[in-house]
Formats: C-alpha cells, structure tokens, sequence
C-alpha cells in the first residue's frame, strides 16, 4: 500500500514537472515569434509623418512600410490626406528605426480602401521591402500589427484574424487586437513575415480593422507604373475612384430583391442588402397625443476624402404617425411639428460642397397622395458626384401620417434618379 | 395798430400754439415778465421786441445773445420788419406771424365719419372687439396645440398677441404725442386687434384653399404688405398736418420708412446667413385634408422634372 501510494506521488510529481517545463517552453516560443519578426521587419517600417509648411511642425503621424526595392512605401490614403487636399500647405516627412529622416512624396491613392503609396525621394534611402502574403489569412490565425503609436517608437501589437467583415460596404479584415492612434498606415504580418493586412481603424476593446493586402497589390501595380509617368492630379483619380465605386454599390444594389418592412399599412424596404442595418423606436409615453414610431437604416462604413469631409453612406428613415383623439387640424399641427428638412449624414465643410438645390412637387404614390421634395448638392473637386435628399410626406388622410425620408452621400445623377424610382416602386400599400 | 398773431411751430411745421398780440411795444422771451414766454434755454430772457410795423405785418428788434434766423441769415442787434407768414427762429423755437387778415386755406371736406372712430374706441363696442379678438385666439390654441391644453398653456398662448398689441399701441401712442402732440392709445389697439384679426382669417382661409406650392408664399407676402401698409398709413396720418412737409414729401417718408425696415430685416437675413446651407430649405409645411390637393404628378414626371436641379454651377457664390 505504501509503496503503491508513494509511486502514486511520484508520478503525479512527475507529471506536474512536466507541465511546468512546457508552458515555459511555450512563453517561451510566443516570446521569441514576436522578436524575429521585429528584428526582421523594423528596418522596413516607418513613421510617416505630415508636416505642416508654416511652422515645419507635424501635423500629424501615421505608420508605413516599404513594399519594393525602388522605394515604394505603403500607408493609410487618410494618413496623407492632408497633402492630397491641400499640397501647398503640407509636406511628407519620415522617420525610420534608426533615427533618420527624409522627405517622400505621394505616387498614388485609393481612396476607397483608404490606401497610399508614397517614395523617397531619395531612392539610396530605401531599404528592404515586406514581402505581401498571396494566401489570405486564415480565421483564427495569429497575427502581428506593426506601427508608431502616440509617437512612441516602434511597436507590436499581437492579436488574432476573425475573418472578414460580413456587413461593411468595403471588405474589411476584422482582427482582435488593440490598434492606437499612430498606427495607421502600418503592416500586419503572419508568423512568416508576410504583411496580410494594413491598419486603418478601431473600435476600442480590442476591435480593430484591417485593409486585406490584395487591395494593395493592385494599388501597388498600379504605382510601378505611374512612378514612371507621375501625373499629380490626384483630384481626377479620387473622382474615378468614388464614381466607380458609388456605380458598383448601386448598381449591385438595383439588382437585388429588397426585403419589406410594414409601417403602418405601408410597406417600405428594409434592410436591402446585407450592409444596411435597421433599428427602430416608438413614444410610449402614456400621455401622448399622438402615436409614433420610427425606423431607420443605414450603412455604417464611410469613404474619407478629408477630415472635414467624407461620402459614401445611405440612410433612410420612416416615420408613421397615428392620430389617437386630436381634432384633424390639430393632428396635422402635430405631424407638421415633427417634420424638418434633412441633410445627408456625411461631414462636409464649405470648401467641398455647393449649396442645395431643390425642387418640390406633389407625387400620387400608391393611390395616395405624397408631398415630395428633392435636394442635392455637388462635390466641388468632384463634380460628378452629389449628396442626395429625397423628402416625402403622406398628406390627404385625415388621422395618420406617413414620413420617408432617403439620403445618400456620394453618387451621380443618373443611379440618384434610379435609386428614388426604385424606393417609389417598392412602396406598396396592404389595409 | 393792426393785430398779428405768432405761431409757435415744432420742427415738423405743426402749430403747437398761437398767441394774438394786439397791444405794441410786445416782448417775447423766457423771462416771466414777457408778453410771450418760451420755453427755450437758447432764447434769451427778452429775446425780441415787437412793435407795430407801417410797411409790413410787424417790426421786430433782436435784444438777445444769439441772435434771430431770418431767411437763413443770424441777425444781431438790429431790426427787421417781416410780411405776413414769414418766419424766424429764436434759440431752437421757430415762429410764424400772420397778419388777422391774411387769407387762411380752403376748408378740407371730411372724407369719414369722426364719429366712426369715436364710436369703436367708446368702452362697450372697444370690449366687445377685444373679446372677439380674445374668442379667435382660443380658437386658434384650441384647433392647434401641439401639447396637452391646460389652463395654464392656453394663458401663455393668448398672452403673446395680447402684449404684443400692447406694446405696438404704447409705441404709437408715444410717436404721436411726440409728432402731433396728441394721440389715443385706444385707437392703437383697435388697429392692431383689426390688423391681427384679419391676418388670423385670412391664415384660416389659406387653410381651406387649395394645397399648392404658392398658396404659403401668398400668404405670407399678403401678411407682410398689409403691415406694412399700416406702417405707412400711420406715419403719414402722423405727418397729415404738417405744414412745413409736402404731401409728396410726406408720403415718400413713410414709404421708405417701411421700406427700410424690411430692407434691414433682409440685409440681416444675408449677413447671418452661412455662406453655404449644410441643411436644404424647403418649407415642411402641410395642410389638413380640407383642402383640396394640388393635382398630384407621376413618378416619371417627376424624375423628369427633377433633372434641372443637378445642374448646378460650380461659381464663386456656390
């Protein structure tokens, strides 16, 4: 007995002894990943860093890594927009591992996935290039995200791939990882080295997103070959790039079913692809004099041209009003309270867009009819472009009320006169 | 010794107060001891003498410190000898001498009744337009609340107009004792309640007519000139009797009067406006179904019709 009991002990002793060896060796092996790929990879990375001309001080700061050995350097389009918008106030400056500092300029943007590509100017300045991954990361795969966050040198920040972004309007990796202002702009590479990713955003908590790199391979062929013929008109291509864009989305948009939902006895569309999210709300108030609800849908991504100014988003909202016990003058007084002109909800800043123009009208939709109102305004550099109001209000019922309301930001006239004719289409009525 | 009488003026050319002097030698200044007294610390305590004249109205001898204004010209010291109707200024106090037997102008014919507006500013028929006045207002709470009614809501909603015309009949008031020196607050009030009232129909009556998109703008413009109207009709009234103002002269000051004031309430509106509009304006306004609806458009129509607004310049004031 005693002895079976010491044996017993001997070898749980051996088996914890063992345990404890492993995970050190593990710590270890995790430890020692990280490091190579510093040592491997920090002399192709870079803080990229905007300069303002006036005071020669930055403005800003943003990551970036080389991606050939002719000096290419990759980095977040919004890290460089300053320079794009406003190239007679601002300069592009780096600043590598080692210390040392030159000045780069821009070669080529895509503003739809938020990428640059930027060169020394001195082409003796460049150093090894950070091969780009051909296989797309693996879900669950581990991770490592380089840049210069705060301004505090260079940094690794290890996480994990969670796959693509089911909902975004632009394909989007989703990686769990603590991403810091700074970062912008930076690599993140597999356990081989390979750059999989670019940083662009957070969302605090650890919910960060990254450019998928094959975005950047065609951005970078693209490059090789205006380095060789540089045209600087940035504008232009911006403007290509939106218009192509907004055409696609749309396009692909038209094409599809749109799901219903009922307002009311109405029935609008609701989430009509897999990038506009709906949420609703209601009074519930026990005193109210009227009832009403709201819905309203929206994409959550945005294209950003500047920091006042950005496109790229739809929203539309409903709005059903039902009279409890109000005289009908006094119902109407109310459903007229409730309504204010509406702007489309991207920043824009006096520089980037004219003012409104609109026509008004009253529309017979569905046998009803309907106080219809439409705005847009044109982008300034863009002027191929335009943000969309479409205002209608049920009028000629005596206790209720129906609102629909569509903005857009960024898209031409021709799939803005398409897209209201389909909203008005799909506007049934079932009692 | 022909009698004369002096006529004290305001700056508008009213007659403030007459003073028939039969007896010569006649003194005019502040002093107590004058036969006329004004008041007017530039007019020296005996200002001028007056005495009777063989070749015109009335002879007058300057005794003071600053002088008489005599056809634009300060006369010190010395005498002059005015014809009947001319003028002179003593100090700031201007005054005119007529001759008893100069000729006085046509009487005018009343064109309305006095009696109408002492009749409507009498208590009992003045009460009875306030309470319809009063009436059309709680209507007015009651058909458009757009929050629970409750006593204490409906006082705040009535209260509003009700200070407002208040306010307007004390300003007038005091514009017309200023210029005419006299006025009925009354009377004031009464305009405004009319003025109110009407706008208030006329607003209901937009209510029942036909929803189209010139209906509000209509509206609002008819509002507008009918105040402004007013404006010119009171301050003209004010000027009526003015002697020193033609009537042309009278009419073209209120005219601009009013003018200028919408012409500041636009320059204010440019001035404060946002070069750029981030929010489009377009009026939200809806009428119940008792109005008939415009006829309505289709959607093709309306695509169609929608194409001009992209047309949009790309120019220095965009």
């Amino acid at each position: 007995m005693i002895i079976y009991f010491q044996f017993s002990f001997l070898l749980i002793l051996f088996f914890l002894l063992l345990s404890t060896g492993h995970a050190q060796t593990s710590q270890q092996n995790k430890t020692y990943e990280a490091q190579q790929l510093i040592d491997v990879s920090k002399n192709s990375i870079l803080q990229i860093r905007v300069i303002e001309n006036t005071t020669n001080k930055k403005s800003s700061i943003g990551s970036g890594f080389y991606i050939s050995s002719n000096g290419l350097i990759a980095t977040n389009y919004h890290v460089v927009a300053s320079v794009v918008q406003a190239p007679d106030s601002y300069h592009l400056e780096y600043l590598d591992y080692e210390g040392n500092s030159g000045s780069i300029e821009l070669v080529d943007v895509d503003v739809v996935h938020d990428l640059a590509i930027v060169t020394t100017k001195n082409k003796s300045e460049s150093k090894k290039p950070l091969d780009l991954a051909e296989i797309d990361a693996q879900q669950g795969e581990k991770l490592f995200a380089f840049g210069n966050p705060h301004d505090l040198g260079l940094t690794v920040v290890e996480g994990t791939n969670n796959g693509l972004l089911e909902k975004a309007r632009n394909e989007k990796i989703h990686y769990t990882g603590s991403l810091n202002a700074g970062m912008s702009g930076g690599p993140t590479v597999n356990g081989n080295g390979e750059v999989v990713g670019i940083n662009v955003s957070t969302a605090g908590n650890q919910i960060s997103f990254l450019v998928p790199v094959k975005f950047l391979s065609e951005l970078k062929n693209k490059a090789e070959n205006e380095i060789q013929n540089p045209d600087k008109n940035f504008h232009e291509r911006i403007e290509k790039q939106l218009f192509d864009d907004q055409q696609e989305f749309f396009s692909n948009l038209l094409k599809g079913t749109w799901p219903k939902e009922k307002i009311g006895e109405l029935y609008l569309p609701a989430e009509i692809n897999n990038q506009i999210k709906c949420w609703g709300n209601a009074n519930n108030d026990e005193d109210r004099l009227i009832d009403k609800s709201v819905i309203n849908c929206s994409t959550e991504d945005r294209i950003f041209i500047s920091r006042e100014f950005s496109t790229g988003q739809v929203h539309y909202s409903y709005s059903n009003v039902v009279n409890r016990d109000l005289t009908t003058i006094r119902f109407y007084e109310m459903y007229q309270a409730g309504l204010t002109p509406r702007r489309p909800r991207n920043s824009v800043s006096e520089e980037d867009v004219t003012n409104f123009k609109c026509h008004s009208d009253f529309l017979l939709i569905i046998d009803r009819s309907w106080r219809a109102h439409s705005c847009v305004r044109r982008y300034k550099k863009y002027p191929s472009l335009f943000d969309l109001v479409f205002d209608l209000t049920m009028i000629g019922e005596d206790s209720r009320g129906i609102g629909v309301v569509l903005l857009v930001s960024g898209i031409d006239q021709d799939m803005s006169q398409k897209l209201i004719a389909r909203f008005v289409q799909e506007m049934t009525w079932q009692p | 010794m022909a009698a004369v009488i002096v006529e004290e003026l305001n700056r508008l050319g009213h007659v403030i107060n007459r003073h028939k002097i039969s007896q010569y030698p006649t003194t005019i200044g502040r002093a107590f001891n004058n036969d006329v007294i004004l008041e007017d610390p530039y007019v020296s305590p005996t200002h001028v003498t007056l005495v009777d004249s063989e070749e015109g109205c009335v002879d007058l001898k300057d005794n003071s410190l600053n002088g008489i204004v005599y056809c634009d010209k300060t006369i010190t010291g010395s005498s002059i000898t005015l014809k009947s109707g001319e003028e002179i200024v003593l100090g700031r106090t201007r005054l005119r001498f007529y001759a008893v037997d100069h000729q006085v102008s046509e009487t005018r014919p009343i064109k309305y009744s006095i009696g109408f507006v002492k009749k409507w500013t009498q208590p009992v028929p003045l009460v009875l337009c306030l309470l319809v006045f009063v009436f059309m207002l709680l209507m007015d709470v009651m058909l458009s609340a757009k929050q629970e009614l409750s006593f204490e809501k409906g006082l705040a909603e009535l209260l509003t107009p009700l200070v407002f015309v208040v306010i307007w009949a004390s300003v007038w008031t005091f514009v017309g004792r200023l210029i005419k020196h006299q006025s009925l607050f009354w009377v004031h009030v009464l305009i405004m309640v009319i003025f109110l009232m009407v706008s208030n129909v006329s607003g209901w009556l937009v209510g029942v007519l036909e929803f189209n998109l010139v209906s509000e703008p209509i509206l609002d413009g008819f509002q507008i000139c009918l105040l402004g109207l007013l404006i010119i009709w009171l301050i003209a009234n004010h000027l009526r009797y003015s002697t020193s103002l033609f009537k042309l002269t009278r009419n073209l000051s209120a005219s601009a009067f009013a003018i200028s004031i919408a012409g500041i309430y636009y320059l204010n509106t440019m001035v404060s406006d946002d070069k750029i509009q981030f929010v489009p304006s377009y009026s939200t306004t809806i009428k119940a179904p008792y109005a008939k609806i415009r006829n309505d458009s289709n959607i093709e129509t309306y695509l169609k019709d929608i194409e001009s607004i992209y047309d949009i310049k790309l120019s220095d004031n965009n």
